[in-house]
């Protein structure tokens, strides 16, 4: 049994919609700006990627303002017996700081309080679940939806995944020096650090024979998927890769698919020195001497958490829709071991037909996800 | 032939509440001393080498990784220092890592809103608990935090052989652990040494001293079963 994307959308700091988000990445520009929805003066950056319009005084939490107009389109067209998986670091925790700032008499920032409205504006009764592993969050849902779907209990799931840029997230991030003033630059040379960044989306996933059966467009296919841990360092990656590259050789071997075969990677990528290190090492256990072209997204739309695997998932099915590799913005000077490996230029290709995207995040988590067209 | 959770083996299942702990294959059950209060243990007792910066862990934490000690002990699953294991771990509880996040940033406001503590904040991820487990008994496999509604301990166990099933990992922890009672299990294939989901639940049902919080937790399995 195969497992099919039938349906896809994103909100990213390019705006709503995969047109947008795709013409930004594509045009290898930062979508950064300053922020204003709290106070950074204390902070290491004072920078974000963050989502236009979305209003931090409104009634609603940021990451609602985001699925809302997004997900209410799908309620009464999604299969029936559809389960909703929740994929998220800190989900509405703005309405938990608005509570202990004072502004609000309850904490209503509970995780599954927010699935809870999520299918609610979705008409699904079923509670659903929640999925949450660090910043691999959606890529680890998009696995767990895609094993339900091969091992025959469901026919259709939807992963949603959103994380919002908070005081919360950014104080964070900022007590831990891992931020980069001046914007992320995934794979350079000068890399210190990552951008924040927010974004929401959702894949609804189906097997082949409910898409034929339902007439759907296939986008693409979740073809293999690994899960795998580094056992090694709370906020720090294991130096040596073998924990990604665990990962990529079960989603491969799912797949089927060899190093030749696939087009592209889209790599976590961070910016951080340690993580885009790791990568590296990762890749080059797995694909030796083959090189495969990489890129990394979040130099143009920040780090978004919890959604990054699942914005980074739908982008890359887009590569293989256009046969576009889209370029790593911020790249000036490659670091030594990912020369050869990525660019900061997009890249026409062609008969792409598999692409490897991953993800890794605290505690050591790392999820690889093999897709195809 | 297909692997369910009815032909899945419990290799070792531990529990521990804020009056007891307990090793169910192995018919244990230990209250703590008057006065004693629940763990952490020290080295030595629970753990074969110490468990660093222990003291820095969130209550959550502090119980996911005495649970996880319990379920391998059961299961005489030894862990040295830095030896990796293929097994994975996924975890539930009641609120995720609200406590902690509350925590994490009343720390913040109460600081002035200058500087947050980054040993805060590690723990304002739901997946954190488990990842501080698997760092100390270098557990490679699968690790996510997994909500489901009730928190269905089934839901957990069915995950974690959906796991084994797919090649993930040989061994998995499925873990519920809250601030004051916890519950781990170490399931397997059924090639491997222990018992039968079903005899846990008969074992469970039997109360095997369990506190009856653990006990009634772990009794929504028998919904399933």
């Amino acid at each position: 049994m195969r497992v099919v994307v039938v349906a896809q959308d994103v909100v990213t700091a390019w705006g709503c919609g995969l047109g947008a988000c795709w013409r930004g990445v594509l045009s290898g520009k930062p979508a950064v700006a300053r922020i204003d929805r709290f106070d950074t003066q204390s902070f290491q950056s004072h920078i974000a990627a963050l989502v236009p319009e979305l209003d931090g005084r409104a009634d609603e939490s940021l990451v609602m303002q985001m699925l809302g107009p997004m997900l209410g389109p799908l309620a009464g067209v999604l299969p029936s017996g559809t389960l909703v998986i929740l994929a998220s670091t800190t989900g509405e925790v703005d309405l938990l700081e608005r509570h202990l700032l004072g502004r609000a008499a309850t904490d209503e920032s509970r995780m599954d309080r927010l699935l809870g409205r999520i299918t609610s504006v979705l008409g699904i009764e079923e509670r659903g679940r929640i999925v949450s592993a660090a910043c691999a969050s959606s890529s680890t849902a998009v696995a767990h939806g895609a094993a339900l779907i091969k091992s025959g209990e469901r026919e259709s799931v939807l992963v949603v995944a959103c994380d919002a840029v908070t005081e919360f997230v950014y104080a964070g991030f900022s007590s831990l020096m891992a931020l980069d003033p001046d914007g992320a630059r995934p794979f350079d040379r000068a890399r210190k650090g990552l951008t924040i960044g927010e974004a929401a989306g959702y894949v609804l996933l189906t097997s082949d024979a409910m898409a034929r059966r339902e007439n759907r467009r296939v986008i693409g296919e979740v073809a293999g998927w690994g899960l795998s841990c580094d056992a090694n360092h709370m906020t720090g990656p294991s130096r040596d890769g073998g924990g990604l590259a665990r990962a990529i050789e079960k989603a491969l071997e799912k797949a089927g698919t060899a190093a030749v075969d696939l087009g592209s990677i889209s790599a976590h990528g961070t910016g951080t020195v340690y993580n885009d290190s790791m990568e590296i090492k990762a890749f080059r256990q797995v694909f030796g001497g083959a090189r495969v072209p990489m890129y990394s997204i979040k130099g143009s739309i920040g780090h978004t958490m919890g959604a990054a695997g699942l914005v980074e998932m739908i982008v890359a099915l887009k590569s293989m829709e256009d046969q576009v590799i889209p370029p790593s913005a911020n790249l000036e000077k490659a670091d030594d071991d990912a020369r050869e490996w990525v660019t900061s230029e997009m890249v026409m290709t062609v008969g792409m037909r598999a692409v490897l995207s991953t993800n890794s995040g605290f505690g050591g988590v790392n999820a690889a996800l093999v897709l195809k067209s | 032939m297909k692997m369910t959770i009815r032909n899945t083996v419990v290799r070792g299942l531990g529990w521990l509440d804020g009056r007891a702990w307990g090793l169910v294959r192995q018919h244990r059950r230990e209250a703590y001393g008057e006065g004693d209060g629940p763990p952490p243990w020290t080295h030595g007792d629970l753990f074969s080498y110490p468990v660093r910066k222990l003291g820095r862990f969130d209550a959550v934490s502090r119980m996911t990784i005495c649970v996880c000690a319990l379920a391998l002990k059961d299961a005489g699953v030894c862990s040295g220092e830095g030896q990796k294991q293929d097994i994975g771990l996924i975890g539930s509880n009641e609120a995720g890592s609200q406590d902690a996040n509350a925590a994490y940033f009343k720390d913040y406001l109460q600081a002035g809103r200058v500087s947050a503590r980054g040993n805060l904040f590690v723990y304002t991820l739901a997946s954190s608990p488990l990842a501080e487990a698997a760092i100390h008994f270098g557990l490679e496999g699968p690790l996510f935090y997994v909500g489901f509604p009730g928190c269905g301990l089934v839901d957990l166990l069915d995950e974690g052989v959906r796991l084994i099933a797919d090649g993930e990992a040989a061994g998995m922890l499925a873990v519920r652990a809250d601030e004051r009672e916890a519950i781990a299990f170490l399931i397997g294939s059924a090639e491997g040494r222990g018992m039968a989901v079903q005899e846990a639940a008969n074992l469970i049902r039997a109360n095997n001293g369990m506190d009856e919080r653990v006990g009634e937790l772990a009794l929504r399995m028998e919904e399933r079963l």
